[in-house]
């Protein structure tokens, strides 16, 4: 037997013997369904398209537990805050906790788990989980539907302008056994509704532990959404997501992936920009260090004309850590007056660190902008050298000098909460950061 | 204070100083003269540490320390300072930040408080007034779209900030207009002292007719050829680095 058709044993396993709980037809079907794809695929293999840089056999050959559902001890203390925040859902090992959510009535808002909505019959709900494409990360995000059992339900009304984001704390305690989390995210805002969400993954160090998570989003006509996700995971974890967003006419999506944590991380974000004059943002950072291995791969769909997306990249790799950007960009016919611009950099702060970068355009539209760029390099040597000789020293020189190279992806943060968080974060990565010096 | 002796360095493996010979006490104006490609510049460099030159034979020392023992960072704090013939420019880094943090690690080296923002925008602002620059500098990043001329004036501005005991001028009158060469001329001359030294290094005499240097050098093929007081430059302009090959030349004979 390979030890792809054991992984997928075992996958069948903890699908059998999953708890039905009464659950409706629809969601029955839509778990069966899902389940035969990923059974049909597997997971992906170093030829599988989009995963030639990244290679999952590790995590596949991890025989996880689900959702053991106890309620694991937290110390509220160790939960992030978001300066500003407007709610916050704090999730333990899959399960919302409420005792440690806070969430104030706002006028147009409505944030529920997942859980909580599936049993009470929401009724637009198994629309939004039957539409999004299975791209980029297939057999990840059939898993995930097969086995979802919790995650947040942001809806923000029509018009509704919402003040603060909503934080959304993904937590994982140090389980005995590798264990798994299938979360499942929707943020849907209504016509000219403005949010902000941010998706905040963490974990102790050296548990083994592999989050699976899919989040969609959906834009509504001259919408503005800011989604974010932080991950920050344990130096064990694996952690893999897929966001699809829809973005409507005129509507505005700012997409932000962080990454810092985890021993592997896969991020997808796939945007379709389906609306006329729908514009997206997507803004991206990861930092690695030791061994960690960090993939982004990304796809912007321009379905409708005068749309326009501008993508900022950033890769910061220390230690023989390794960065993954694949960026398609896909203009379809008819999407004329596209205006699409991409840029990915990776700044290497040791010989062992490695990037790979690889952007893409597949053009059917004969009227449009594209520009892409994507550069792999070290520390300015002239500017180290100017900055040392005016007194900064090594160390302090090239922390400046990094934080200088991610400083524009910190500045297309409009929310200032959301912002300085991510700075913060920055300068402590980088205040611990060894620039290829022994450990 | 500054005491070079028998220095040789190259780059690449390609020799570039053949021995340098130099003294500078306190308050002493220098100018290095010579063509190009004599050495004027990886003289300044090797002063201030850049590791792409190698020093091969020879010895510096500064105020009674090797001074090619130590890092550039460390030069710059026991109070060496180098105007860039090429002010480099850092995005993302403004230049108010940039300088505070190098007032600082200066300060913290000889034990001194940092100063605030509050405090170092005060200084900084007066200082500023000196090279003529805008305040609004300062929160733009370090030499970021700046003319030429900004970007002297600001090597300038940062030298009264540091407030060296050493400031070597490296080809500083490069790319200059002569308004803006006569403002960078007296913000150096403004900040001359009995404690301060100063190392011009430059092509042409016309930045020298402003400094008044007390000693003029002669630096070809790597080493200093000809050394002489002020009146060396007038000479030099007025029959070209010919007439030091030839004098030089005539006198070995």
């Amino acid at each position: 037997m390979t030890a792809s058709n054991q992984a997928v044993r075992h996958w069948e396993r903890v699908f059998s013997q999953r708890q039905e709980q009464g659950e409706a037809d629809w969601l029955a079907t839509l778990r069966s369904e899902a389940f035969e794809r990923f059974t049909a695929q597997g997971f992906p293999r170093a030829k599988s398209p989009n995963w030639r840089h990244t290679n999952v056999a590790p995590l596949a050959r991890v025989a996880f537990e689900v959702d053991k559902g106890a309620a694991q001890p937290v110390d509220p203390s160790t939960l992030p805050a978001l300066p500003g925040a407007a709610a916050r859902l704090v999730f333990v090992d899959g399960h919302l906790r409420e005792d440690l959510s806070t969430l104030p009535a706002v006028d147009g808002l409505n944030v529920a788990s997942l859980r909580e909505a599936l049993s009470s019959g929401d009724g637009d709900l198994q629309e939004l989980l039957r539409t999004g494409s299975p791209r980029p990360n297939g057999s990840f995000v059939a898993l995930n539907t097969a086995l979802m059992e919790d995650g947040a339900v942001v809806r923000v009304d029509r018009g509704a302008k919402i003040d603060g984001p909503i934080h959304l704390v993904f937590a994982t305690t140090a389980l005995g056994a590798p264990a798994a989390t299938n979360l499942r995210n929707l943020v849907v805002a209504g016509a000219l509704a403005e949010v902000t969400v941010v998706e905040h993954y963490m974990g102790p160090a050296g548990a083994a532990c592999f989050t699976n998570v899919v989040t969609d989003v959906a834009c509504g006509p001259g919408s503005q959404v800011l989604h974010a996700r932080l991950q920050e995971e344990g130096d064990e974890a694996w952690h893999v997501a897929e966001v699809r967003a829809h973005v409507g006419r005129d509507a505005h999506l700012v997409s932000l992936s962080m990454a810092s944590g985890a021993r592997l991380s896969r991020t997808g974000i796939h945007a379709v920009l389906d609306g006329e004059g729908a514009q997206a943002d997507l803004l991206g950072l990861y930092l690695g260090r030791a061994a960690q291995h960090h993939d982004h791969t990304t796809l912007i769909e321009h379905r409708a004309p005068h749309g326009t997306s501008r993508e900022v990249y950033k890769g910061v790799l220390d230690d023989r850590a390794r960065g993954v950007f694949t960026g398609m960009i896909e203009v379809a016919p008819g999407a004329q007056k596209t205006n699409a611009t991409q840029s990915n950099r990776n700044l290497l702060l040791s010989d062992g660190a490695h990037a790979d970068s690889e952007p893409m355009l597949e053009i059917h539209a004969d009227d449009v902008k594209c520009a892409h760029g994507a550069a792999i390099g070290r520390l300015d040597d002239d500017a180290l050298f100017y900055m040392r000789a005016r007194g900064i020293g090594v160390a302090e020189a090239q922390r400046l000098l990094a934080r200088a190279f991610a400083a524009d992806v910190v500045e297309g943060i409009h929310d200032e909460g959301l912002a300085a968080l991510v700075q913060e974060r920055l300068t402590t990565w980088l205040d611990a950061a060894r620039f290829g010096r022994d450990a | 204070m500054l005491e070079i002796r028998n220095l040789h360095a190259r780059v690449d493996g390609k020799p570039i100083l053949e021995g340098i010979d130099l003294t500078v006490k306190p308050g002493e104006m220098h100018a290095i003269m010579g063509p190009n490609a004599s050495g004027k510049s990886t003289l300044a460099k090797v002063i201030t540490g850049r590791a792409e030159y190698e020093v091969t034979e020879g010895s510096v020392t500064f105020d009674g320390q090797d001074l090619l023992a130590l890092e550039p960072e460390d030069r710059a704090r026991a109070g060496i300072f180098m105007s860039f013939q090429y002010p480099v420019e850092i995005a993302g880094v403004t230049t108010g930040y940039f300088l505070r943090a190098a007032l600082n690690a200066i300060r913290a080296s000889r034990g001194q408080e940092e100063l605030d923002a509050f405090d170092f925008l005060k200084v900084a602002k007066d200082k500023m007034k000196l090279v003529g620059m805008k305040p609004e500098l300062l929160n733009r990043p370090v030499n970021v779209g700046f003319s030429g001329g900004e970007k002297k004036r600001n090597e300038i501005f940062q030298m009264a900030m540091l407030e060296p005991v050493l400031a070597i001028l490296d080809e500083t009158d490069s790319g200059l207009d002569i308004d803006a060469l006569r403002t960078v001329a007296n913000g150096v001359n403004a900040q001359r002292s009995p404690e301060r030294s100063v190392i011009v290094i430059t092509h042409y005499q016309r930045l020298l007719d402003y400094l008044e240097p007390d000693f003029t050098h002669v630096l070809m093929g790597g080493r200093i050829v000809y050394s002489g007081g002020p009146e060396l430059v007038g000479k030099l302009e007025e029959h070209g680095y010919k007439w030091v090959e030839e004098h030089v030349a005539a006198g070995a004979r």
